[in-house]
């Protein structure tokens, strides 16, 4: 019994080493994946806050049709067109078309990168070279052409969760997926170590030093765990490509790119011949059946309304139109992205009829569940309410790692009982700051940089980003020159205002302020606006409650308060 | 659904809660113990198993998982928020919460 019982404490001593080690170490970059990578839930809602010219168009039920007619009007002659219909996470109309060509690549000279227009930044980079032609974003209700100003946006938050900035993808990919890794060691690992799972599982006892630090971090691992695991396992599975390369030829054949490409040729193939034999059908005239009655069928079929449409050949007896849902309403369906097995209607453009219903094209086992993983992660299929779970199970992975950072500083200083640490905890604490509170500076300042950099400022995108690594960088380096508890202060403090005061620039800068937005019903945009505020007023509280701590602590000599902590444990 | 599977869960940690000694002080003082607290841990789980029910109803098997193990964190994150801070509260939440499910759960 008493062996068992060494050997279970040895285990228990040795997850906890692993745990603590494998947290610290990837940890700040972890601390910045859930960070933004919570953010980029809504990466499509701060995009749209950060282009507050596009804040005023409203959906309407004859978007379609304004976009058909302006197609008709600017590119007439394109090979194809396609829509982005408005939806709940955006209000605008987006249409795009390409030349009778598809080898010549033009590019669109409105900064419309996908859906949204966040700047040239991943213009030309996603899609593996595919032509996306010219773009142009509307008003919904009047089919006005609305120019936003050029921003990085939400993408830029959404990209840097995964693929950092400025670094070769391969090797950020590799950074972030070892820290993926360290992540899921962490959670075994502190899954093991944690003794109490579910008696300390309502436990959180606050103003108790680095107890409440340790509840904090439970409560926050163990409440939102399902969603830990899930995130953590899914995000090691979207970077299989990059950390078992040799691991893909295994599941899905020799070249998955090569047979991507096949799946798309024969696609092409297919949709040649229905043109061909539509072309046949429908004789010389070059007349398109109304759009609506295609969209309500779809509607119809799938119970909610369609999304994306595109035409080929629009305007020519062959024309074919196809319709793509909102969202996916099952996890092991494909989302669509590249059309490839995507759920989709086709109908003859000429007549309005359906020609052919896709459905999701079932796959292996092995490959569903990848699928699914995949879909989970990114929650594109989520309708409002699910994203805001994730949204805040999010939050709470974000404090998770933030108070399992600041835990392993408080951890070594209550061991020191007052003593000064050497360079190495010197080190772990300074950079804690910067790495925590630091963020929530740099990506408030994002955020500023947004409404006081001028509108036509040439690579407008790339300015924003670099204001938020220039804050960052001044954030690591501000508590070198402080004492550590003024350094925390001072940064919380600072995120904490600047985040809090985010609706105020908004009302200064933007007609989209929560005084328009709030009676117009458009909480698309007003959320980002109460977020912010949300987020500002936490901060904010936090610095409240280290001010009084340090007033606290400086009004008692330090050897009475170590006595008192030790009488109390 | 979404709030009925999210009340049915808020009632079952509410109930896991009470059959803890140190959360039962809590809410009801030191020294009260209630009848039937023996029975709070077993139906509190089996009010979380429940509450998949109505998510069950409403999507497909995956989509019904998901929504309830979301809902299932943001149901627990309160009842430890109010423990900490306002735990004689959690008494009459926890009083309501099951009128409000089944009244979802009935409603046409």
């Amino acid at each position: 019994m008493k062996g068992r019982k060494g050997q279970d404490l040895g285990l228990r001593q040795s997850m906890s080493w692993l745990h603590g080690w494998s947290g610290l170490l990837l940890g700040w970059l972890l601390f910045a994946i859930f960070f933004t990578g919570t953010i980029a839930y809504f990466r499509q809602e701060v995009t749209a806050w950060m282009q507050p010219e596009t804040a005023a168009s409203r959906p309407s039920p004859q978007a379609a049709e304004l976009a058909i007619a302006k197609l008709a009007a600017v590119a007439p002659d394109a090979a194809s067109w396609r829509i982005s219909l408005p939806n709940d996470r955006s209000n605008t109309l987006g249409i795009s078309w390409r030349k009778a060509q598809p080898e010549t690549r033009a590019r669109g000279g409105n900064g419309r990168g996908e859906r949204g227009g966040e700047g040239n930044r991943n213009r030309g980079r996603r899609g593996g070279g595919r032509d996306r032609g010219e773009s142009l974003t509307l008003d919904a209700t009047t089919g006005a052409t609305i120019t936003p100003r050029e921003t990085a946006g939400g993408t830029f938050l959404y990209r840097f969760h995964f693929e950092l900035y400025a670094l070769p993808r391969e090797w950020a990919r590799w950074i972030v997926g070892i820290a993926t890794m360290a992540m899921f060691v962490a959670i075994i690992s502190g899954v093991i170590t944690h003794k109490k799972i579910f008696k300390d599982f309502f436990t959180f006892r606050p103003a108790k030093g680095q107890r409440s630090w340790l509840d904090a971090h439970n409560a926050t691992a163990v409440l939102a765990l399902p969603f830990h695991l899930m995130i953590t396992y899914s995000g090691l599975l979207l970077f299989a490509s990059t950390l078992l390369p040799w691991a893909g030829d295994m599941a899905f054949g020799e070249d998955p790119r090569a047979s991507r490409a096949e799946a798309r040729a024969a696609q092409a193939r297919e949709v040649e011949a229905l043109q061909a034999r539509l072309a046949d059908a429908a004789g010389t005239d070059p007349a398109m059946a109304p759009i609506a009655p295609m969209l309500a069928r779809a509607e119809r079929i799938w119970g909610q309304p369609a999304s994306r449409i595109t035409i080929t050949d629009p305007g020519k007896p062959g024309a074919l139109v196809e319709v793509l849902p909102t969202r996916n309403d099952s996890l092991a369906q494909h989302s669509g992205s590249g059309g490839l097995g995507a759920v989709k209607l086709r109908f003859a453009g000429a007549t309005g009829a359906l020609i052919d219903e896709q459905r999701d094209a079932p796959g292996s086992a092995i490959a569903t569940i990848d699928t699914a993983l995949g879909s989970l992660h990114r929650a594109r299929f989520a309708p409002p309410g699910l994203r805001w779970l994730f949204f805040l199970a999010g939050v709470g992975g974000t404090v998770m790692v933030g108070s399992g950072l600041v835990l392993w500083s408080v951890k070594r200083a209550e061991k020191r009982k007052g003593a000064p640490g050497h360079f190495g905890h010197k080190l772990v604490d300074h950079l804690n700051v910067g790495a925590v509170a630091g963020l929530c500076i740099a990506t408030a300042g994002y955020f500023w940089a947004n409404r006081l950099l001028p509108a036509r400022l040439d690579d407008r995108g790339e300015w924003e980003i670099a204001c938020f690594l220039a804050i960052w960088l001044a954030s690591f380096v501000h508590p070198l020159l402080r004492p550590l508890r003024a350094a925390w202060l001072e940064q919380l403090t600072a995120a904490g205002a600047l985040f809090a005061a985010l609706p105020v620039l908004n009302l200064m800068t933007s007609h989209a302020h929560l005084g328009v937005t709030v009676p117009a019903g458009n909480w698309m945009v007003a959320g980002f606006d109460l977020v912010a505020l949300a987020t500002g007023l936490a901060l904010l509280a936090a610095a409240a409650k280290l001010r009084r701590r340090i007033a606290r602590a400086a009004s008692k000599p330090p050897v009475a308060t170590h006595a008192a902590r030790l009488a109390a444990e | 659904m979404e709030l009925a599977t999210f009340a049915l869960a808020l009632t079952g940690f509410i109930l896991l809660a009470l059959a803890m000694k140190r959360h039962r002080e809590q809410m009801f003082g030191k020294g009260r113990d209630l009848p039937l607290s023996r029975l709070a841990r077993p139906a509190g789980f089996a009010l979380l198993g429940l509450s998949l029910l109505p998510c069950l109803s409403a999507y497909g098997l995956s989509m019904a998982v998901t929504w309830w193990l979301g809902l299932l964190t943001a149901a627990a994150a309160p009842v430890l928020l109010l423990l900490t801070y306002r735990p004689a509260v959690l008494g009459p939440l926890g009083a309501v919460a099951p009128v409000v499910a089944l009244a979802l759960l009935l409603a046409p």
